[in-house]
């Protein structure tokens, strides 16, 4: 287990000062957050107020988007200076490279939310904040569902032509309990008295398609990056 | 021989169309429309005609099947020709 | 495989032409007439559908995990045979719904499901045309995921709205209904096996093509 953990931590750290140099991925993900946002607020004004209850839903519209964002980007990064072979080489477990990048597409889509989900809660004077706890747990296990199947399959296309589009054409209906479990547990929090059930029941669907999908995605990743 | 077999079963999927054309029509307007509960339905859809639909249900699902099977067969045959021309330019090689 | 195809076929043909009478001769259904007569296309094509997505998945974590490059052409082929039966299903039920509930849609589990599940699978075939070399493996591993999340999909979904006619339909079926039901299950999933069968041959005289293509050199032309 130690040596697993160690060079999954040695990738992320890899990840996390290769982008703190530049900030570039985070700068341009968390813009085009907003922008999204900011479409989204606008499409959906009705009579000069937006509709309250789209809040959630442009949470994690924004999430899906800024995350495919991130992943693509990173990913490039990768290829065009070729580390990504250069990792599959060193011997080292493949999976704990895939852990290893897929904590830092975590916390670099964490920071974007840090941003986004307070200026959701502004924007359309939705009580994101009084369930915090709740709230925090469906967003993190909605990021961690998205991006450990978003990781895999950003890496096994990066040697792929056509990576840009695919990887929202496999992505986005692959992940699509966690955005319906996300808005809906995130709308049961918002409702006026609280859902806590249903909110409850979703976070653990969340957590369930967690398990599952990580434990897929580490059981494929060695024969995926493998050329046959 | 192999040929003609294989025109046979293909002309038999298209004739098994026929019949079934044939058998649709005359049981749609048996008089079933008329005796629906009309507590049941939503008024807007009892003035739905309801053959055309099922028609194109079935003839949807033949053509959609059909088209696939025809792709199928030009494709093989095409690939049988290559593989024929060049096993024999090569001249009989395994 | 050659030996069962002629007769699996013939079969097959023989069924689909029987079928249009065994489904008029079946009793109306009360409350919704002739347009249920739908039902005995779209509810096969539906179960051939999802029979035909394990069947792929199953193939690709076969040719994943062991290097089975039969698997690989059987999961090539199933997934075709996803999307045509997938878009039989996703025709034949809107024209069905429009005139049994008024809309033409449903955000319902069954039905998103299969427009799930239906999308995966063009997606595993945009994946194999343009994903580039390699594509086989990646493919391979949007049907696995396609799979694995079926279940996720359909229960989400399900707590999510649901319109569609209850899912023990199949068991609640008139007696007269069952017979014709039963037999265009028996004709679908018998044309999904000869589809197949024919699909995968083909994968496998391509294959033969390119290795003789490789034997040759510069002796073949183009």
């Amino acid at each position: 287990m130690g040596p697993f953990l160690r060079v999954a931590w040695l990738v992320m750290r890899k990840d996390l000062t290769v982008e703190f140099r530049s900030r570039e991925i985070l700068a341009t993900t968390l813009f085009f957050a907003l922008s999204a946002v900011l479409v989204f607020a606008v499409a959906l004004v009705k009579e000069g107020r937006t509709v309250v209850d789209a809040a959630a839903g442009i949470l994690w519209v924004a999430i899906a988007f800024a995350g495919t964002l991130a992943l693509g980007r990173t990913f490039e990064r990768e290829r065009y200076t070729d580390t990504l072979q250069a990792l599959l080489l060193a011997p080292a477990d493949r999976p704990a490279i895939y852990v290893g990048k897929l904590l830092g597409i975590i916390l670099m889509i964490g920071a974007t939310e840090v941003v986004i989900v307070p200026l959701v809660a502004f924007l359309f004077q939705a009580p994101l904040f009084d369930h915090t706890l709740r709230l925090i747990g469906i967003i993190i296990l909605g990021t961690v569902g998205f991006a450990a199947v978003g990781t895999l399959f950003a890496a096994m296309l990066v040697r792929a032509r056509s990576r840009d589009t695919l990887l929202p054409v496999l992505l986005y209906p692959i992940t699509i309990p966690v955005i319906i479990a996300g808005v809906r547990g995130t709308s049961a929090l918002l409702s006026d008295p609280a859902d806590l059930a249903m909110a409850g029941f979703w976070t653990s669907l969340l957590a369930f398609f967690d398990a599952v999908f990580l434990v897929l995605a580490l059981w494929t990743f060695e024969p995926l990056m493998t050329e046959s | 021989m192999r040929r003609l077999r294989q025109w046979i079963l293909m002309s038999a999927f298209v004739l098994a169309t026929t019949p079934a054309l044939g058998a649709m029509q005359p049981a749609g307007p048996a008089a079933q429309d008329g005796f629906v509960p009309a507590s049941q339905l939503p008024p807007a859809t009892e003035q739905l005609p309801a053959t055309p639909l099922v028609a194109a249900a079935y003839a949807f699902m033949w053509v959609a099947t059909l088209a696939y099977v025809f792709l199928l067969w030009r494709r093989l045959a095409a690939v049988d020709r290559e593989l024929t021309t060049l096993r024999n330019e090569i001249g009989g090689k395994p | 495989m050659q030996r069962v195809f002629v007769p699996a076929a013939a079969l097959c043909a023989l069924m689909f032409a029987v079928a249009p009478f065994l489904v008029v001769g079946a009793p109306y259904e009360s409350t919704m007439g002739l347009v249920q007569k739908i039902f005995y296309y779209h509810a096969p094509a539906g179960m051939t559908m999802f029979l035909a997505a394990f069947v792929s998945g199953i193939a690709s974590g076969v040719y994943l995990f062991r290097g089975s490059r039969t698997g690989d052409r059987i999961a090539a082929a199933a997934a075709e045979l996803v999307v045509l039966f997938g878009a039989i299903v996703l025709v034949t039920g809107p024209l069905w719904g429009r005139k049994a509930w008024g809309v033409w849609w449903q955000w319902d589990a069954r039905l998103t499901s299969s427009l799930l599940l239906w999308m995966m699978f063009v997606a595993y075939l945009l994946v194999r045309r343009y994903g580039g070399p390699g594509s086989e493996k990646l493919s391979a591993a949007v049907a696995l995921f396609g799979m694995a999340n079926v279940p996720f999909v359909y229960v989400s979904v399900n707590f999510w709205r649901t319109l569609h006619p209850k899912t023990s339909v199949v068991s609640t079926l008139q007696p007269g209904m069952r017979g014709p039901f039963w037999f265009c299950v028996g004709a679908f999933v018998l044309l999904f096996v000869v589809l197949l069968i024919s699909r995968v041959r083909l994968a496998q005289q391509l294959a033969d093509l390119d290795a003789l293509y490789l034997q040759a050199g510069d002796r073949a032309s183009a």
